[in-house]
């Protein structure tokens, strides 16, 4: 007997608020966003805890966890596996990468080479991955979490539009408020809280609630609502690149494992504006003279959202 | 945001009053109120509204025209008086803008009626159109900018003023609080503004005075017809502007070179002339206004027609020696001083006038013992020619032909100087060492020897006549004709002494440009535009164009009325007229009005439940929790949730009634 979805993600976020304080905000949309089946770039400076909540996530379902450290030298094969001769039967047998996981954290992604990262998009995109000509399905729950950080920029390689699209959001964290710095603190004297952290849903679970989560239902009106909020991004001023019709899915579908996560089968204007920003503003390019004056994406969606008319 | 009703009537009216428009003010206000208990609507497309706004244009422009034409024969200066009055004129010019807004069925005038640009690139891309704009509270400050263009200045402009901002924010004040407190804050507003304006004047003045003390004592001189600084000592070489300043008919029976005064001077004072004792005495005019006289005279002398362009309506005229009278010069003040000095004031732009005058005419005073004096650093060296000239037993007129024939062997004509040794004076290097100098060497020179030989001379300034314009056909003076020679007196009359080489003009005209037809052409063209301008007919062309105007309406008023005329109130917007909503007849639409007329309203794209928290509301949240389930669900409420969201909604309107009034 599987549990309620809104169990599921209670226990869940009370898992990761035992190791990240003062994140709940974060958490929540983090959830949403592994309902929806989406994947997560993590981007924040170093030490807010970005590998921490990554790590937590993956113990907390007692799914299969793998972590790939990008660096500059890392080849595709070092992830997705590698074809090795055994003497033995004169034959070549496939050796699995790191990415035959259910959650695989790649940390620092931005310092692979971007052959390494683009080995990544087929994986994230269909659940595949070919290798010399023979394609691997991955396992049902796939899960992606990447994390970089934004202050360096030498030895490192920012991610291809295409492949900032694939990730369904971005989060950053953020420094916490002092009591919670402080709460931090006390809370690693003596060991790291992640030490001690045990599953508390398993993947079946996990795959209960997305199945769940796909079926929750969306009014036209609140459809035409996010096309509109994503079409907009394409005509607004400053703005290189808008956002995808896969942003509209990618909007859609956290809208609806919000709603889902607060126990209603339906979702609410409050969902969508909720998820806007996370979904929206990384798949973005902003202009670089808007750039220069200090424009953001995230900004051009927030002004986006008091622009378009919101059903109420 | 549209005004309230009878804002922009009153606005009209108030305009009307103001400027003194009111008969024609009180049509136009009932014209736009109408609007409101009409129920039929003029199908107006972007076209249209086009149309409308291309005529309002073509209003001001001819207004324009048509000002600037007839404001100028006042006898003041007409521009910044034509600027005002078009200004004052705007409400009625822009009235088939807002007039085409109320009574169209869209209810707004697109952006692209008022801009070239747009409507080019709503032309290219259909998709790129800007959104309409409601006129209605720009036409409001539009009416009351103009009414302050009468100026007017009492209190009645200010109390106006404040009811009709008061009427107008009155509309969108926040509902939050009572209007016990609205209106007093808004009469304390008004008055600290009347206070502030009066503060803000006074300040203005005490700038200004001061500014003003200190500019003055910096430069403090003298005025033009005073004192005339001239170029003697000046080194290189001298260059005028080929600008024609002055026009001068008949065509025929002119002895060319004709000098035309602008002032004379009686004492040196190296390197300048100055006019002693020379204050202006104000003439009045012969009974027509414009015929001044120096002297009453029977004997008809010759006359010279001169054309001269005013700097803000005053300067001083250039005349012929010996003049008596001027005809035909339309200004308000006339003042001459002894030395034959003539300024005038409050004229046009553009003046043309006749002199007569004679030989013997009175336009100078007599001569005084100033003329005959010779400054002491000069002296020497003049005495010294004067007694080789042998002037000493001759008559004055005898004298006058010694010494200008003396010039005429002796000196060259040059605009070029070199170095001097350092102790002579300029005169003393042009007599002694270069003989060659401009008209200011001659003329000095030449009164100065005649003065040291017993004639009283001056020294005067102003114009050579001797260009024929065969563009104009007339004569022409340009400013390289400024010229100056002596005067002598002689037999009890001031004559003209010229010694200057008469290739003065030819090396002068050597220097032109050679662009210079084409800046005769110019010059020409702007004289033409000018007479009209400033001519006193009152037949200038703004007279016609405000009957051109007529048809022009016409046309446009019946091509606007042939559009089908749409029956009915303002058609309703496209989103309106699909499907209804689901969940449109919510009960809690019912307590968001409730709320937003208590000043608490739900922002636009603020969610409902963020906008309940705002208000510390929370008691609706089971409301709006149902409220959204029947919007946002696509499963509906059944039936009992239904009634449960119609009744709590009903409980929660039935215990909050709203205080503040009702709109």
């Amino acid at each position: 007997m599987s549990l309620q979805p809104q169990e599921v993600f209670r226990k869940l976020t009370q898992n990761l608020e035992t190791v990240m304080r003062g994140q709940s905000v974060t958490i929540r949309k983090l959830l949403g966003a592994f309902v929806s089946g989406g994947h997560v770039l993590l981007e924040d400076y170093p030490g807010t805890g970005k590998t921490t909540l990554a790590k937590a996530l993956a113990r907390s379902i007692g799914a299969r966890f793998k972590r790939v450290q990008f660096t500059p030298d890392l080849l595709p094969s070092d992830i997705l596996g590698v074809s090795v001769f055994d003497q033995r039967d004169h034959a070549f047998h496939f050796h699995e990468g790191p990415i035959f996981t259910n959650v695989l954290l790649a940390d620092e992604i931005n310092r692979a080479s971007p052959r390494t990262q683009s080995a990544l998009l087929e994986a994230m995109a269909e659940g595949q991955v070919s290798v010399e000509g023979t394609s691997y399905r991955l396992a049902e729950l796939f899960f992606v979490i990447a994390t970089q950080n934004p202050v360096e920029f030498r030895g490192t390689y920012p991610l291809p539009e295409a492949q900032m699209d694939r990730f369904a959001v971005q989060l950053s964290l953020g420094y916490v408020a002092p009591e919670e710095e402080v709460a931090i603190l006390s809370a690693q004297e003596q060991r790291h809280p992640i030490d001690t952290l045990a599953a508390c849903v398993s993947v079946d679970d996990v795959l209960g609630v997305r199945r769940r989560a796909s079926g929750v239902r969306m009014s036209d009106e609140l459809k035409r609502y996010v096309v509109d909020v994503v079409r907009e991004t394409r005509a607004a001023n400053g703005v290189q690149l808008g956002a995808s019709p896969r942003a509209s899915l990618a909007l859609m579908k956290a809208a609806q494992a919000l709603a889902l996560s607060e126990g209603r089968e339906f979702v609410i204007p409050e969902d969508i504006r909720e998820m806007a920003v996370p979904v929206i503003a990384h798949r973005m390019v902003a202009e670089p003279q808007a750039r220069f004056a200090g424009v953001t994406t995230a900004g051009i969606v927030e002004e986006i959202l008091t622009k378009v008319p919101l059903p109420s | 945001m549209t005004p309230p009703p009878l804002l922009l009537g009153a606005a009209l009216l108030f305009w009307g009053w103001q400027i003194g428009f009111l008969l024609i003010a009180l049509p136009l206000a009932v014209l736009i109120e109408a609007a409101r208990a009409l129920t039929w609507r003029l199908e107006l497309s972007g076209t249209d509204f086009h149309r409308v706004t291309d005529l309002s244009t073509l209003l001001i422009v001819v207004s324009g025209v048509y000002l600037f034409s007839t404001t100028g024969t006042a006898r003041s200066a007409g521009g910044p008086r034509a600027m005002t009055l078009l200004f004052q004129w705007l409400p009625l010019l822009l009235f088939p803008l807002i007039a085409s807004q109320v009574y169209s069925t869209v209810g707004r005038v697109p952006l692209t009626a008022f801009f070239w640009g747009l409507r080019r690139q709503a032309a290219r891309d259909p998709a790129a159109q800007p959104g309409p704009v409601d006129l209605g509270y720009l036409y409001f400050a539009l009416c009351i900018l103009s009414a302050s263009a009468a100026n007017r200045r009492t209190l009645d402009f200010y109390a106006g003023l404040c009811a009709l901002a008061g009427w107008a924010l009155w509309s969108c004040r926040s509902r939050r609080f009572s209007p016990l407190w609205w209106a007093p804050l808004l009469a304390v507003a008004a008055i600290v503004g009347y206070g502030g304006h009066i503060v803000l004047h006074r300040l203005q003045q005490a700038v200004e005075q001061t500014a003003f003390e200190y500019i003055f004592s910096l430069i403090h001189r003298d005025a033009d017809p005073f004192r005339a600084a001239t170029a003697l000592g000046h080194l290189g070489s001298l260059k005028f502007s080929d600008r024609t300043v002055l026009r001068v008919e008949p065509r025929d029976g002119l002895r060319v070179p004709f000098l035309l005064r602008e002032a004379s001077y009686d004492v040196y004072n190296s390197p300048a002339w100055v006019a002693s004792d020379a204050t202006f005495t104000a003439l009045q005019p012969e009974a027509d206004g414009e015929t001044w006289k120096f002297a009453s005279r029977q004997s008809p002398g010759e006359r010279v027609t001169v054309s001269a362009y005013l700097n803000r309506g005053r300067g001083v005229l250039a005349l012929p020696g010996g003049a008596f009278e001027i005809d035909r010069l339309a200004v308000v003040s006339v003042r001459r001083n002894r030395l034959g000095a003539v300024t005038v004031e409050e004229g046009l732009g553009l003046v043309t006038y006749t002199a007569l005058f004679a030989p013997d005419g009175p336009l100078d005073g007599p001569a005084i013992d100033a003329d005959l004096r010779v400054p002491p650093q000069e002296a020497p060296v003049i005495s010294r020619i004067a007694s080789e000239l042998n002037l000493g037993a001759l008559s004055p007129s005898e004298k006058l032909k010694i010494v200008e024939a003396y010039f005429r062997q002796n000196f060259r004509y040059s605009v070029w100087k070199g170095e001097r040794a350092r102790r002579q004076t300029a005169l003393e290097e042009f007599f002694l060492q270069s003989r060659s100098g401009h008209c200011e060497y001659f003329a000095t020179a030449t009164a100065l020897l005649l003065r040291a030989a017993g004639v009283p001379a001056r020294y005067a300034v102003g114009f050579s006549v001797q260009e024929w314009s065969r563009l104009e056909q007339r004569w022409i003076v340009r400013a390289r004709h400024a010229h100056s020679w002596a005067l002598a007196y002689v037999d009890g009359a001031w004559r003209d002494v010229d010694t200057t080489p008469s290739i003065w003009a030819d090396a002068e005209r050597d220097e032109a440009s050679i662009l210079e037809p084409l800046r005769d052409l110019w010059s020409w063209g702007g004289f033409l535009f000018s007479r009209w301008r400033w001519s006193e007919g009152q037949s200038g062309v703004g007279e016609y164009a405000a009957w051109l105007l007529i048809p022009l309406v016409l046309l446009l008023v019946w091509r606007l009325y042939s559009r089908r005329v749409g029956r009915g109130a303002r058609g309703t917007p496209e989103s309106l007229t699909l499907a209804p909503r689901p969940g449109h007849d919510s009960e809690f639409y019912l307590i968001e009005r409730r709320l937003d007329a208590a000043g608490r309203g739900r922002r636009p794209s603020e969610p409902a439940s963020t906008w309940i928290e705002r208000i510390h509301a929370t008691e609706l949240r089971p409301i709006v929790a149902l409220h959204y389930r029947y919007r946002f669900d696509p499963a509906g409420l059944d039936a009992p949730e239904r009634a449960a969201l119609r009744t709590s909604a009903e409980a929660w309107l039935s215990g909050h009634h709203v205080h503040t009034a009702a709109r």
